[in-house]
């Protein structure tokens, strides 16, 4: 998460833009843009989508940002507003959202630990920037009320009561969807891994082709 | 610990997050001793590391500059919106107090409007009452005995009852007066009335009287049907002496 170099307290500074202060607007839009903009472009998968959340979130804040009461997170706050815009235009543009396809709710029923534990780690093996991009296609492909936990919870580092508070669901429910969107992942890395083996052999062989005396 | 236990510490476990003190130690001693949770474990570690780096990674996306210079112009718009004199820009932002001040403008005309018109309709039902309601006995308030012993104003008084009745209670309420006093005609003074005070309670008696003897009374009686009855309504003062007498026209 990108953090300005200011100190103040994001509580800080959306008072003070309230008030007018242009550079405590600027401080908390330079804070706040990327983490929104990046949680609305993987819940959307449109760019437009997250252009869109990211311009209403501050309008929102500028026009009501008097209703936080200081009580929960800023994060939970502000998160809690983007996810709201996000569900809003996923609702409204449902068929024109270009999203990787979605599985069913259900499809993760069949999931026990015993199957977990008998695959190969579909992250063996496998490059950073392999990993990084298997990890993207899996997070996107997930069902989107898992997907959104785990962008929440793992890359913006809220809590779970944070995140919680966000979704507006029990702490244990996101614990619990937790658990499931990752053993979605590894069951998708999994899938991935087999459907790219026959790729990877090629590359391998081709490297191996290349090394000299071979 | 046993596998099942391990299993609902290791998503915990496997992202480092913080758990209650003996927790950690105690899952990790159990992974220790077992390959298939330890297997998980590591698993679950690489999960948790993809994730990071995916996170890494992401942290480099940026919004557009076009998001952020929208933003900024709407910030300056806004702040000078609300730094110009004229409060109502201010106002004019909250749609809902425009809304719930015309409600209560109008609700507050309606009220007032209802208000009136009740108290001009009790005005106008108060007025003739006492007209209304007395078809016997009489007492003209406001008015001297006076006005009784003159036969101008005595005569001017009941007319211009009529008339007042006719106005403030409209065609209906004259034609009730009228038929209430069984078509009487105008009142008589008669001369030898004593003076009596303006809160005088006094009585109507109705009577048959020869035309004669209204003609020795002064009054102008058809002389062809001189030896006739005529019913005729005589008004007694709370002495028992008669003040006015008007003719019955039946």
């Amino acid at each position: 998460m990108k953090i300005a170099p200011s100190t103040s307290s994001d509580v800080e500074l959306l008072r003070l833009m309230l008030a007018g202060d242009g550079g405590a607007f600027e401080q908390l839009y330079q804070r706040w843009q990327s983490p929104l903009y990046r949680f609305a472009l993987r819940m959307s998968g449109s760019e437009t989508i997250a252009e869109d959340v990211t311009q209403e979130v501050f309008l929102t804040l500028m026009r009501d940002g008097r209703q936080y009461s200081g009580r929960g997170s800023f994060a939970a706050y502000i998160f809690t507003i983007a996810r709201h815009r996000v569900w809003r235009r996923l609702q409204r543009e449902r068929w024109f959202v270009n999203l990787e396809i979605e599985e069913g709710v259900e499809s993760d029923a069949g999931l026990t630990t015993d199957r977990l534990i008998a695959q190969a780690d579909p992250l063996a093996d496998l490059t950073r920037g392999e990993m990084v991009e298997a990890v993207r296609r899996a997070v996107i492909a997930l069902p989107a009320h898992y997907r959104e936990v785990v962008l929440l919870c793992y890359l913006h580092e809220l809590s779970y009561a944070e995140a919680a508070e966000v979704i507006g669901c029990e702490l244990g429910t996101v614990r619990s969807r937790l658990h499931r969107a990752r053993a979605l992942l590894a069951e998708k890395l999994d899938a991935m891994k087999t459907a790219d083996a026959p790729q990877r052999n090629v590359k391998l062989s081709r490297r191996l082709h290349e090394l000299p005396g071979i | 610990m046993n596998c099942q236990e391990f299993e609902r510490t290791i998503i915990d476990l496997g992202c480092d997050h913080l758990m209650e003190a003996p927790t950690p130690a105690r899952a990790l001693a159990h992974a220790e001793s077992c390959a298939r949770c330890a297997a998980r474990l590591n698993r679950e570690r690489r999960m948790t590391a993809g994730l990071q780096a995916f996170a890494v990674e992401e942290a480099a996306i940026n919004a557009p500059e076009r998001v952020g210079s929208a933003l900024r112009a709407a910030f300056d718009e806004q702040r000078a919106a609300a730094a110009s004199p004229a409060g109502l820009l201010r106002f004019a932002r909250h749609k809902p107090l425009w809304g719930m001040a015309a409600a209560a403008m109008l609700l507050l005309s309606t009220v007032t409007a209802a208000l009136w018109l009740r108290e001009q309709r009790a005005k106008v039902n108060n007025a003739p009452a006492d007209l209304i309601s007395r078809p016997t006995s009489q007492s003209p308030p406001g008015k001297s005995p006076e006005t009784l012993s003159d036969p101008h104003q005595a005569r001017e008084t009941h007319s211009s009852r009529v008339a007042r009745s006719a106005v403030t209670r409209g065609r209906r309420r004259t034609h009730r007066v009228k038929e209430g006093a069984d078509n009487a005609g105008e009142l008589f003074p008669l001369t030898f009335v004593a003076k009596s005070g303006p809160t005088e309670f006094v009585q109507t008696v109705r009577i048959e009287i020869s035309r004669s003897t209204l003609m020795s009374m002064g009054l102008p009686v058809n002389i062809d049907r001189v030896d006739g009855l005529i019913k005729a309504d005589i008004i007694i003062g709370e002495d028992g002496v008669p003040r006015a007498m008007r003719i019955i026209n039946n």
